[in-house]
């Protein structure tokens, strides 16, 4: 289980996180949705070690993270950024090999292979494996770095155990990605997820938070202000008081889940 | 399942490409010894050298060659390739780790203040420090200069790191901005010291400033052989670091690296290097900034075969240099500095206008 509780952190005199507490379990999806400036992106760095909070514990399987090794947490849990800095002209499967660094030296690199490979037809990329990374969109970029980040979690084969589980966290994953790929890129995290791993995105879009996440988080101002799944979170009463917009909550036809449209 | 072979033999041709590049630079460093030993007022011919070097440890290739030519190996020609070499690996792979420190193809092991605090150094000693001269014991005034050409190009690198540094995080941007503003106060003093500077001094200090690899012996080179070589060598192990590097610094805190651990390690070993090579040669421009990116050009920006195509590529490239500057204007020497520049400059300029086409950077 990743886990943070009672997280408060100030940026330049600004309260940003009040209190505020997240689980994701193995085997479960979990999106984080609110306006701008709710702290989601804050609790995002939070969760993924790259902020230490002002009080509170943030920890994986029971232990805090500050008491893991940098190298096997990060063979445990991956990030996904909003954006990638990288400018040098890799080759994409380069890239995505770069995600298996961690491993260095304890698995065969033919392994690192095969998972590249398998990640490549995850994330639907194999016919750009030999493209430069600087040549490819923006939205292509992204999915790259998905596979990336996918290939430094991935197993071969093997089923896991509960305490074996590995936790992907995404930061607005589907920004720049073409509506197929914005639902390829869900569906995958969806599918990492229920072969018992954790998955926590950011995400902006509630339908799609909908369609794919078990359960739901709503922050605003630095608090949780709404939990569970998405038939009691996404209601027209959290959208007017949240995100203070009139809408209309429906049924889907065929899944069930809520649809919003702005009224 | 077909793709997944695709990937296997698309991954085997990356490996045997860049191992066949990596064996045509080795090839390419081959030669280039080979030429800078050879050529000269006295020539001798590859098989000579083999046979002189073999003679010196005992085993008899049959290869004749006149007493001259052993000498002219072994006491001039080979110290000074031997400088070049270690020199030109160490520059070359000190600007490749800075640029990917940096994630900035422009930075070079100048940006960090190591060599214009070292030039700075060896201005003030050669301008200022006749009295120090004086009371050094006469066989250890040979080392005053490149000990505080050393000593300076590490104390300005760890003003500039210091100046970066905040709660144990180094800004890297910071660092860079604090490199050329350093740089310039640096050169500021420079001008002055050249102001100074009477006839003789400002011979010895233009000869310093644009780098040579004239006049060096055994007994100068192979106290600082090993400061070279050693922080060198090291670098070559940090490739994964610097790959995850390029992903930006968070990346690569979450794939695992202890990234400010690593940054302060990078810059160590990096100042470690320039500073002690450019105490030996002076300073020699361009080396740093070119060699990395033809090597990304021709295998990409991989640091696992970056780094050590760089030291291969960095060896030669001075070699020639510094054959092209002992032999252009004879008798006398060309400072090496102005050829690596004059011919570095426009080639680099070359580069800047050709990566739209290629896909780089």
């Amino acid at each position: 289980m990743l886990a943070c509780r009672d997280i408060e952190l100030t940026l330049g005199g600004n309260d940003i996180l009040r209190g505020l507490s997240v689980t994701v379990e193995p085997g479960e999806c979990v999106a984080v949705i609110g306006p701008n400036g709710a702290g989601k992106s804050t609790l995002f760095h939070v969760l993924s070690g790259a902020l230490k909070p002002d009080l509170g514990d943030v920890g994986l399987d029971d232990r805090r993270l500050q008491n893991w090794s940098k190298r096997e947490l990060a063979c445990r849990r991956a990030v996904l950024p909003q954006a990638s800095l990288l400018s040098f002209p890799f080759r994409v499967i380069d890239v995505v090999l770069l995600g298996r660094s961690p491993h260095a030296g304890r698995t065969k690199r033919s392994d690192d292979v095969r998972i590249a490979e398998a990640v490549l037809l995850e994330t639907d990329l194999v016919h750009l494996a030999d493209r430069l990374y600087t040549t490819l969109s923006g939205g292509e970029r992204q999915r790259v770095h998905l596979a990336r980040v996918l290939a430094q979690i991935w197993r071969l084969g093997q089923s896991l155990s509960d305490d074996a589980a590995s936790y992907l966290l995404l930061d607005e994953p589907t920004n720049n990605l073409d509506l197929a790929h914005q639902h390829a890129l869900m569906a995958t995290a969806r599918r990492f997820a229920t072969a018992g791993n954790g998955v926590l995105t950011i995400l902006h879009d509630p339908n799609i938070a909908a369609t794919y996440a078990d359960r739901l988080y709503v922050l605003d101002q630095g608090r949780v202000v709404g939990e569970g799944v998405p038939e009691t979170v996404l209601t027209k009463e959290m959208f007017e008081s949240t995100f203070g917009i009139p809408v209309t909550v429906m049924r889907h036809p065929t899944h069930d889940r809520p649809v919003m449209v702005p009224a | 399942m077909a793709v997944v072979s695709d990937i296997v033999a698309l991954s085997d041709r990356h490996r045997q490409k860049t191992a066949l590049a990596v064996g045509a630079l080795a090839g390419g460093l081959a030669i280039a010894f080979f030429a800078a030993v050879g050529h000269g007022a006295v020539a001798i011919a590859p098989a000579q050298v083999l046979g002189i070097l073999a003679g010196e440890f005992g085993i008899e290739l049959g290869v004749a060659y006149e007493d001259v030519q052993r000498t002219v190996l072994l006491s001039i020609r080979l110290p000074r390739v031997c400088l070049g070499i270690i020199s030109g690996a160490a520059l070359a792979i000190a600007g490749a780790a800075l640029q990917g420190l940096f994630r900035n193809p422009l930075a070079d092991p100048g940006l960090i203040g190591v060599s214009t605090g070292a030039a700075l150094a060896a201005a003030a000693t050669i301008v200022l420090g006749t009295p120090l001269l004086l009371a050094v014991p006469a066989f250890l005034s040979g080392y005053v200069l490149p000990v505080n050409a050393f000593a300076g190009g590490l104390l300005t690198t760890f003003i500039v790191y210091r100046i970066a540094s905040n709660d144990g995080r180094t800004e890297v941007t910071t660092m860079l901005l604090a490199g050329v503003a350093m740089n310039a106060i640096a050169a500021a003093g420079i001008g002055l010291l050249v102001f100074m500077s009477d006839d003789q001094q400002l011979r010895d200090l233009e000869y310093w400033l644009l780098g040579s690899l004239g006049g060096v012996t055994w007994e100068r080179l192979l106290p600082a052989v090993p400061l070279v070589i050693a922080p060198t060598l090291a670098l070559l192990f940090a490739s994964r670091q610097l790959d995850a590097l390029l992903l930006g610094e968070t990346e690569a805190m979450h794939l695992g690296f202890r990234v400010e651990t690593l940054k302060r390690t990078i810059i160590v070993l990096a100042a470690l290097a320039v500073g002690a090579s450019v105490a030996l040669t002076g300073v020699i421009a361009f080396v740093g900034l070119l060699v990395p990116h033809l090597v990304r050009l021709m295998i990409g920006p991989g640091h696992r075969t970056l780094l050590p195509a760089s030291i291969i590529l960095g060896a030669t490239l001075l070699l020639v240099a510094d054959l092209v500057a002992r032999t252009i204007v004879l008798p006398a020497e060309l400072p090496i500095g102005i050829l690596t520049s004059c011919l570095g400059g426009p080639f680099f300029i070359w580069l800047l206008t050709r990566r739209r086409h290629m896909g780089m950077w």
